[in-house]
């Protein structure tokens, strides 16, 4: 009897590893496209940096993608060419010709940045892939390098117009004749002036300005130390204007750009984060966005500060 | 190869865990910024009316007032009712430690407050420091500061 068992066990244990690699041989032809479109403008930068972003960042961030023969086996493949494919479509080193001047500045910070904050590469793209690791050596080098490209200029007579213009447009002539509402719904919240600014920020990186702020809810959180995550109902708003800069240094608000809101319903926005995001730009207050599918653009930079429930400003206590 | 296989599987098990690891240090609030206790803005019922940075010195400033100075600021003649309150207070720059290319308030350097008297209707100048305690003034200096705050100009805020 157990020689029998012994047998129909082997025999079970056989047939099974054969149908498994039947299933995994025949799953390789499940395979997604990953095309390998022409590289139309490769990024200018310096030797170094090149050599950086070559060896970490290209492979999914580029039209040179160099599969490693462990990349090609599904189902790691999958998950790689999902990678590479989101990876194209949210920057591309290979097509840098295709974004605005502007566009590139702002993409390249944020690439930085995000690798600075650990959230690039992705862990589990680096666990595997050693090579994509940056370590403090490569960061700095690219720190050293977006140092050198930030524009320190005395603002120019268009500028100072442009603002002069706005101001008293902002004087005598902007009421909204109706609240203007974002494509998820959120409308905008005229009272964010009237709340405590949280912080105030230099980014200097963009030549912008910035206070948020925050209603009641978020100021006395920030107060009392319960912000780890900020409570349902906080509401936080980032007023952001150009700098206006003169020879000895002196900057002030130039042209206002945009009002950024978040807004905190742990349900009702817990496919990003638990916020409500909402962008509302110039005096007209319009709407940012063509679709609801807009605030994934905005979760996806908080992303890297998921342990500080998504907010990057560091309250000051008023 | 063998190590190679082991991490390949474990990245696997990974990805269903979508897992980030953070290698940043949480900093919950920006204490060295924080006003000092005897300064409460939030009870005064305190505006933003502008911002402020010198590149030269390295400082950062807010501009607030009570609904009478917000007013005052935004008229041509700058006429001081009574019951004006405005306060320019002043921080150190420091990088932030999430965004590599912008600076955010470090430690707070001084709190200037001018303000009608309810007597004589005439304008007081105070300095604080980071402590809350009252800086001496001379007098100089002082016309030149209320000089300074009544002309700054506000920030568009729609």
């Amino acid at each position: 009897m157990s020689i029998f068992t012994n047998l129909f066990s082997r025999q079970a244990m056989v047939s099974t590893i054969l149908i498994l690699l039947i299933l995994l041989i025949s799953i390789q032809f499940l395979r997604p496209e990953l095309a390998k479109p022409p590289v139309t403008s490769d990024i200018p930068v310096p030797a170094n940096v090149k050599a950086i972003l070559k060896r970490a960042c290209y492979d999914c961030h580029s039209n040179e993608t160099k599969l490693g023969w462990g990349d090609q086996i599904v189902p790691i493949y999958w998950q790689v060419a999902r990678h590479v494919n989101q990876g194209r479509a949210h920057l591309n080193f290979s097509e840098w010709d295709k974004y605005t001047p502007a566009e590139r500045k702002q993409k390249l910070w944020e690439a930085i940045n995000h690798a600075s904050l650990g959230a690039m590469p992705k862990a589990d793209y680096a666990f595997v892939h050693q090579s994509a690791r940056l370590s403090a050596t490569d960061i700095s080098a690219l720190k050293k390098y977006l140092a050198g490209i930030v524009d320190y200029k005395v603002s120019d007579t268009v500028k100072l117009n442009a603002a002069a213009r706005q101001y008293e447009e902002w004087l005598h002539n902007s009421r909204l004749s109706q609240i203007p509402v974002s494509p998820n719904g959120i409308p905008y919240d005229p009272d964010y002036k009237n709340w405590q600014p949280l912080s105030i920020s230099d980014r200097f990186e963009n030549g912008t300005m910035r206070v948020i702020f925050g209603n009641n809810i978020a100021v006395e959180a920030a107060k009392t130390n319960q912000i780890r995550p900020w409570p349902d109902g906080a509401r936080i708003a980032k007023a952001l204007w150009t700098q206006v800069r003169d020879s000895s240094g002196n900057v002030r608000t130039g042209t206002f750009v945009q009002l950024d809101l978040m807004i905190k319903n742990s349900q009702k926005y817990a496919s990003t984060g638990g916020w409500g995001f909402a962008r509302f730009k110039t005096l007209k207050m319009i709407p940012y966005g063509t679709s609801s599918m807009f605030a994934s653009e905005c979760i996806n930079c908080h992303r890297p500060m998921k342990n500080e429930d998504y907010v990057f400003t560091i309250p000051v206590k008023q | 190869m063998k190590r190679k296989i082991y991490m390949i599987i474990a990245a696997y098990a990974l990805l269903s865990a979508n897992c980030t690891e953070s290698t940043i240090i949480d900093e919950k609030i920006n204490v060295k910024a924080s006003l000092p206790q005897n300064i409460n803005f939030t009870k005064q019922g305190f505006k933003v009316i502008s911002l402020l940075i010198n590149k030269k010195v390295c400082t950062m400033a807010t501009l607030y007032g009570n609904d009478i100075a917000v007013k005052a600021a935004l008229s041509e003649n700058k006429i001081l009712r009574s019951g004006f309150q405005m306060a320019l207070v002043t921080w150190q720059q420091r990088p932030s430690p999430y965004w590599f290319g912008d600076n955010i308030p470090d430690r707070l350097q001084s709190v200037e407050l001018i303000k009608t008297d309810p007597v004589t209707d005439k304008l007081i100048y105070e300095k604080y420091g980071s402590t809350g305690a009252k800086i001496a003034t001379d007098n100089r200096n002082v016309k030149e500061r209320i000089s300074y705050m009544l002309n700054i100009k506000p920030s568009v805020l729609p």
